[in-house]
């Protein structure tokens, strides 16, 4: 046990310190837009942003003691950024580096690094959230196209991104019982997921921002209407998407650069309390106050330590569980959730087991029957008093969609219960009311509804 | 011995849960909430009208001459639905009067209380954030049979809508009521911007505020103090209580409902856990309360503890079951439209108000030492 660097360490330390002296003083506006210009200008002539990515595509190549080196300091000094693409940064870039082909990787990744423009995240959707490998967002190919319909939920900032990175279904349990193409029936619903790149202003995507509880908007939701995507904009192979996206994590993630953050916010908190008044005096001398400030100081030292042990596995080339990725605070949220419903997943095999056994493969019904049957589901368990059902199979006959044997539905319906309810809500029911023929029977479906 | 509400007692709750569901549902809530006033007029009045404004007031001043066990039945429903009305104020402000004022101050003020003609409140606290006797340093000076006075208070419970307030003050060694109408020469109030926004609360400053002797309360002192401090604490604890278990109970309900995995996630441990730990916190610290109003109204010696223990039991509750209910509803907890941000928020209100659970801790622990 040593927690001392080498010289060669320290040296980089020195730099990036010298470089903060003179690109961030004391009192800068770290928050003015022509400052953030600049400073996003000069860590990207360091190449210090996607810092770990290979030198080749134009990151700094540096080993894992380097980056946490640099995120350390920049922290420390409550720096701006390092790059302002944060997704594309955090994992959109990294799968495209591991899975992307070289045009792909021409295409995206230096954008990536200027920060050209926002990626988004296409993953959740309403039925599926922690569950996520039981996405339904239909895709099909025709010919040099994949043909996407579905929706995605809680989305962060669609509405000022320019690409989003979608996981769609391909094939697997929840699509048709034959994937397209010819490909067998994956045994499992994490097969039949594909990974897409999708420019957000394809004819057919729609975004509805939703608001949240501090009365902003920061995610939405995003509609997929027969959006057509050139082949070329798969990552990874078609059914390989769950894979591309989860072990897109090859960076350094021990964390101690974030627990720096909570060091430097745990100061201030501190130093809030100093000024602040409880019980008559000053909040830092209460001792409840103490007690709650010692604990926070405990529990950001145990993640600290954690991180470097998790570190030292890293540099001694011992894989690092998907468990590390708890460790990660605020900026790796999203990250955590899915690594969280991996292992929650992994942790109920027994669902998944039943669930892939309640769905055996049955002659599929006549058009008629699937218009009525969606009728007098819908009146029977949503008490609709009026619905119009049409079919717009016909639009999309030839699609290889059409042929999977799933039909394209127009839904308008009126219901008291929906009255009050949100357009999400009201969808919501729609889907469970019609749960049983989403599988087979339905492979599209574009809804209307009203109070 | 016998713990539990009477009959009459359960369909007092029944009557206000009705009341509550019919007039002010969630939805108005959320409408109230973004008018500037914060309530509803209309339905203040007919707080009056129904007699619960009185409740606690004396039968010969307009009230129903009912005690503090009887006002948690009606708070605990009011904190369910997270009702925005200076309700809590007026009561708290009633209860100075009642427990400090002459009979001929109380004739005078009491009965407007009641009748919903008045909103009043207490202006306790300071910038020295002292929940006791030792943190009020606003001054009143002696001018003739009055006082002025001077300083500050702040939180002060529905200020930007009170029409009087009854305002603890020092002279010297001793501590004093004063009341104070907001339209006298020398008040000003402020709204401050709060995370709860279905709960007002404001600064009010004085400036050489001249009080006549007749409005300064005859029988106040630091014992009638702590004892006003008593009676508010359990009635914000009450409240608290009815929110916590009203955010629980649309957890388990989503819970129910929401599946994921192939199942409603409400059968997952992960899920099922926490959401009992809730319940067990909820009915806990609803016992304590219980007890604690029942002191007050004997005037049992251990009233003190009780209502400390309840407080600091009741609001770290809430805090908790505010964050874990935003959790339990996964993205949609964090949305606007779902209703777990608004307990969340009350609960972030409520924490510090009429002292923390530190303070209340603190507290119970000295009061058994003593
Ligand atoms: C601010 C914010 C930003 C987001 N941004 C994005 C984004 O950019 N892109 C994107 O694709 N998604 C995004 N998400 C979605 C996020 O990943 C999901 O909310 C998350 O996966 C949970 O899914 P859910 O909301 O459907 O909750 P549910 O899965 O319905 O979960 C509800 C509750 O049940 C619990 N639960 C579920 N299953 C189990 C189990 N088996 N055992 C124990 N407990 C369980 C959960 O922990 C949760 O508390 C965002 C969410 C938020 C809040």
């Amino acid at each position: 046990m040593d927690f001392h660097f080498t010289p060669e360490e320290e040296a980089f330390r020195s730099e990036v310190r010298a470089f903060l002296d003179e690109n961030l003083p004391a009192g800068a506006n770290a928050n003015a837009p022509a400052f953030l210009a600049e400073w996003t200008q000069k860590v990207r002539a360091k190449r210090w942003v996607g810092f770990s990515w290979p030198k080749e595509v134009g990151g700094g190549g540096a080993s894992i003691m380097q980056q946490v080196i640099l995120k350390e300091e920049m922290a420390k000094r409550k720096a701006p950024p390092l790059g302002t693409c944060f997704m594309g940064l955090a994992w959109v870039g990294p799968a495209i580096i591991q899975y992307g082909t070289p045009a792909q990787k021409q295409r995206f990744i230096p954008d990536i690094l200027d920060g050209k423009y926002q990626w988004c995240t296409g993953y959740s959707e309403p039925a599926s959230g922690s569950d996520l490998a039981s996405l339904q967002c239909k895709c099909v190919r025709e010919g040099d196209e994949y043909v996407v319909n579905g929706q995605k939920i809680w989305t962060s900032i669609a509405m000022w991104s320019k690409w989003i990175i979608l996981l769609v279904r391909t094939g697997g349990l929840d699509s048709e019982g034959q994937a397209p193409g010819g490909a067998m029936r994956p045994a499992s619903k994490h097969e039949g997921i594909t990974c897409l790149l999708v420019p957000m202003d394809t004819k057919g995507i729609t975004v509805r921002p939703i608001k949240n509880m501090s009365g902003g908007s920061m995610f939405a939701e995003v509609f997929f209407d027969a959006v057509r995507v050139p082949v070329e904009n798969r990552l990874g192979e078609e059914g390989q998407g769950w894979q591309v996206t989860v072990s897109a994590l090859a960076h350094e993630r021990s964390s101690i650069a974030e627990v720096e953050g909570l060091r430097r916010k745990l100061e201030e908190l501190k130093e809030l309390a100093r000024k602040s008044r409880k019980n008559g005096r000053a909040a830092l001398e209460d001792d409840g106050i103490r007690r709650r400030i010692a604990r926070f100081e405990a529990k950001i030292e145990g993640m600290r330590f954690n991180g470097m042990r998790a570190l030292t596995k890293q540099l001694r080339g011992e894989p690092l569980g998907t468990r590390s990725g708890w460790r990660s605070l605020a900026a790796l949220r999203a990250l955590v959730a899915r690594s969280r419903n991996r292992r929650r997943h992994t942790e109920h095999p027994e669902e998944h087991h039943r669930r892939a056994r309640a769905r055996p493969p049955e002659g599929l019904m006549s058009t008629e029957d699937r218009v009525q049957r969606i009728e007098s589901l819908l009146r029977e368990k949503l008490g609709a008093t009026d619905v119009q059902v049409v079919d717009e199979s016909h639009k999309h006959r030839g699609h290889a969609g059409a042929a999977g044997g799933g039909g394209h539905f127009r839904v308008t319906i009126a219901s008291p219960r929906f009255a009050g309810l949100s357009l999400v809500q009201a969808q919501r029911l729609v889907y469970e009311a019609l749960g049983e023929m989403m599988t087979h029977e339905i492979h599209a479906l574009t809804i209307t509804t009203r109070g | 011995m016998n713990f539990g509400f009477t009959e009459e007692q359960d369909l007092l709750r029944r009557e206000v849960r009705k009341f509550l569901d019919a007039q002010c549902p969630l939805e108005e809530v959320r409408k109230l909430m973004e008018t500037p006033d914060g309530f509803s007029r209309a339905l203040w009045k007919q707080l009056g009208e129904l007699g619960w404004l009185g409740l606690t007031i004396p039968e010969k001043q307009g009230g129903a001459g009912l005690g503090w066990v009887d006002l948690v039945v009606v708070l605990e429903e009011m904190g369910a639905t997270l009702f925005p009305s200076p309700f809590l104020a007026t009561t708290i402000a009633a209860a100075a009067l009642r427990e400090a004022g002459s009979d001929a101050q109380q004739a005078r003020w009491l009965p407007s209380l009641a009748d919903s003609s008045c909103i009043a409140s207490l202006a306790f606290l300071e910038p020295s954030d002292r929940w006791d006797a030792a943190g009020v340093a606003l001054a009143g000076r002696a001018q003739g049979k009055g006082v002025v006075l001077s300083g500050e208070k702040v939180q002060v419970l529905d200020a930007p809508s009170a029409d009087l307030f009854v305002v603890a003050f020092r002279s010297g060694n001793a501590i004093s009521l004063a009341v104070v109408e907001r339209n006298a020469a020398g008040v000003t109030v402020e709204a401050t911007p709060s995370i709860d926004q279905t709960r007002r609360v404001g600064r009010v400053r004085f400036e050489n505020v001249a009080v006549a002797a007749d409005a300064v309360l005859s029988e106040a002192s630091e014992a009638t103090l702590a004892r006003v401090l008593d009676l508010a604490t359990a009635a914000v604890t009450a409240e608290v209580l009815g929110a916590a278990g009203a955010a629980l109970q649309i957890t388990v309900n989503y819970a129910k409902q929401r599946e994921q995995f192939g199942s409603p996630i409400g059968r997952f441990q992960g899920v099922k856990h926490p959401l009992a730990e809730m319940l067990v916190d909820v009915e806990s610290a609803k016992s304590i309360l219980y007890y604690a109003a029942w002191c007050l109204d004997e005037r049992d010696p251990d009233a003190a503890r009780a209502v400390s223990l309840a407080k600091a039991y009741a609001s770290e509750a809430f805090a908790r079951i505010g964050v874990d209910s935003v959790q339990l509803h996964g993205g949609v907890g964090y949305t606007w439209e779902y209703d777990p941000h608004l307990y969340l928020k009350r609960s972030k209100w409520a924490r510090p108000a009429f002292g923390d659970s530190d303070f209340h801790y603190d507290r119970a622990i000295s009061i058994g030492e003593q």
